[in-house]
C-alpha cells in the first residue's frame, strides 16, 4: 500500500515538475528570438508615410538596423552601414533602419536622413511595438534576415567601442559575405555596446 | 594738419586697445590653465574586475560601465561623485569603468575628465567585449549603456540597473544594506 502511495506521489511530483519546465520553456521561447527563427513581419511607415513590410522583401537578404539619431554610437555606425549599402545593394541585399525611440518623430528622422544622405529607408516604429516583438534593446542593433525570412545574424554592427572607433571584426559585413557565398556565418550572435532603446514609459 | 594729427592719435589709440585686449586674453587664458589637475585614471583588465567582485571586502561593490559618447552616462557621473564623497571608502567600493579601451586614454578620456572633474578615480577597461564582461560580471547585459551593478561582500549580485541612475537609486540600495552616509554615522556616534 505504502509503496504504491509513494510511486503515485512521485509520479505526481515528476509530472508537475515536467509541466513547470514545459511552461517555462515555452514562455522563454516566446520571448527570445533565436537564430534560425522566422523574423516577425512588420508593417511600418518611413518618414514620407510610405509603408514597408518585411514580407515584401522575401527572397532577399534584409539587413535591419535598430537605429536612433539621438544615439551618438548609432550615428557613428551609420556611415559604415551606408558604405555596406553601396557595396551590397546591387547584389540583392536590402537595408532598412528602424527607429523605435519613443520621442523621435518622423520629421526628426527625415531631417537626419536628408542631412546624412541615407540611401536606405528609415522606418518609424510607433510606440516601439516592433522592438518589443523582437526584443531589440540597443541602438545600433542588427538583425540579418536570410532569403527564407529567417534570422541569420543578430547583434552588434561590428566590435568598435565608440562611435568613431576602429572595428577589428566586422560582424555585419562578414555575415552578409557568408550569406552571399552560401557559407555558414562564423559569428551568428554577438553583443553590442550602444544606447538603450528609449521605450514609451509604462503606466 | 590738425585733422591728420587727430587721425594719427585715433589710430594709435585703437592699436593700443587691440594690443591690450590681446595681452589680457593671453594672460587670462594662461592663468586659467594653471590650476588644472591631472585626472586619476587606472587601467583595469577583465580578470581584475573578477577579483574586485569576489574579494570579499566589507560593504558593497558598485560597478558602473560607461562611455564618453553616452549622454546618460555622462549625466549620471556627478551622482556617483556625490556618492563617493558621502560614504565611507571602506564600505562603498566604487568603480566607474569606461569601456572604450586603452586607445582613448590620452586623446579622449583625459581631456574629458579635465572638463568634467570627478572626486573619484576612473577606471579604463583595456580590452573587453560585452560577451567577455558578462562572464566576469556573472550576469547577462544588453550592452546598452549605462549599466550599474551592485554586489555584496560575498560577491553576490544584489542589484542591476540597465538604465541611468540617480543618487537616490544608489542610496536606497546602500540604505537597505545598512550603509549610511559618513556624516550621519558621526552624528549617531556623538548621540
Amino acid at each position: 500500500m505504502t509503496k504504491t502511495n509513494v510511486t503515485k506521489k512521485s509520479r505526481i511530483l515528476i509530472s508537475t515538475c515536467m509541466l513547470i519546465c514545459v511552461v517555462f520553456g515555452l514562455s522563454y521561447q516566446v520571448k527570445a528570438l533565436n537564430i534560425g527563427d522566422p523574423m516577425p513581419d512588420f508593417n511600418l511607415k518611413d518618414y514620407d508615410g510610405k509603408e514597408h513590410s518585411l514580407s515584401q522583401y522575401k527572397g532577399k537578404i534584409v539587413v535591419i538596423e535598430f537605429c536612433s539619431q539621438e544615439c551618438p554610437y548609432s550615428r557613428g555606425a551609420d556611415p559604415d552601414l551606408t558604405k555596406l549599402h553601396a557595396k551590397y545593394s546591387t547584389k540583392g541585399v536590402v537595408f532598412i533602419g528602424i527607429d523605435s525611440h519613443f520621442k523621435t518623430q518622423p520629421e526628426d528622422i527625415k531631417k537626419y536622413a536628408l542631412e546624412t544622405k541615407k540611401p536606405y529607408p528609415i522606418l518609424k516604429d510607433v510606440e516601439n511595438k516592433y522592438a518589443d516583438k523582437v526584443d531589440a534593446k540597443v541602438t545600433p542593433e542588427i538583425f540579418i534576415v536570410d532569403k527564407d525570412g529567417k534570422i541569420a545574424y543578430h547583434g552588434a554592427f561590428d566590435d568598435r567601442k565608440g562611435p568613431d572607433g576602429q572595428p577589428t571584426e566586422k560582424y555585419t559585413e562578414n555575415a552578409i559575405e557568408a550569406l552571399l557565398a552560401g557559407k555558414p556565418i562564423e559569428k551568428t550572435e554577438t553583443k553590442a555596446w550602444g544606447c538603450t532603446i528609449k521605450r514609451v514609459p509604462k503606466n | 594738419m590738425i585733422n591728420n594729427y587727430y587721425r594719427c592719435s585715433a589710430s594709435l589709440f585703437v592699436l593700443f586697445v587691440i594690443l591690450f585686449v590681446i595681452t589680457f586674453a593671453f594672460f587670462h587664458s594662461s592663468a586659467e590653465k594653471q590650476p588644472e589637475k591631472e585626472p586619476v585614471i587606472h587601467d583595469i583588465k577583465l580578470t581584475q574586475i573578477e577579483t574586485l567582485i569576489s574579494e570579499k571586502k566589507p560593504g558593497l561593490v558598485i560597478i558602473n560601465l560607461w562611455a564618453t559618447w553616452c549622454p546618460p552616462c555622462v549625466a549620471e557621473l556627478p551622482h556617483f561623485g556625490n556618492i563617493y564623497k558621502k560614504y565611507s571608502k571602506e564600505k562603498v567600493h566604487l568603480y566607474l569603468i569606461n569601456i572604450e579601451g586603452k586607445e582613448i586614454k590620452e586623446k579622449v578620456l583625459k581631456p574629458f575628465l579635465k572638463k568634467n572633474t570627478l572626486p573619484c578615480p576612473v577606471y579604463l577597461l583595456e580590452e573587453g567585449r560585452p560577451e567577455e564582461l558578462e562572464k566576469v560580471l556573472k550576469t547577462e547585459i544588453s550592452g546598452a549603456l549605462p549599466i550599474t551593478i551592485i554586489y555584496n561582500s560575498e560577491g553576490k549580485l544584489i542589484k542591476k540597473f540597465e538604465e541611468a541612475i540617480t543618487e537616490s537609486d544608489i542610496e536606497s540600495v546602500l540604505q537597505q544594506n545598512g550603509i549610511s552616509p559618513i556624516s550621519l554615522n558621526q552624528e549617531e556616534k556623538s548621540v
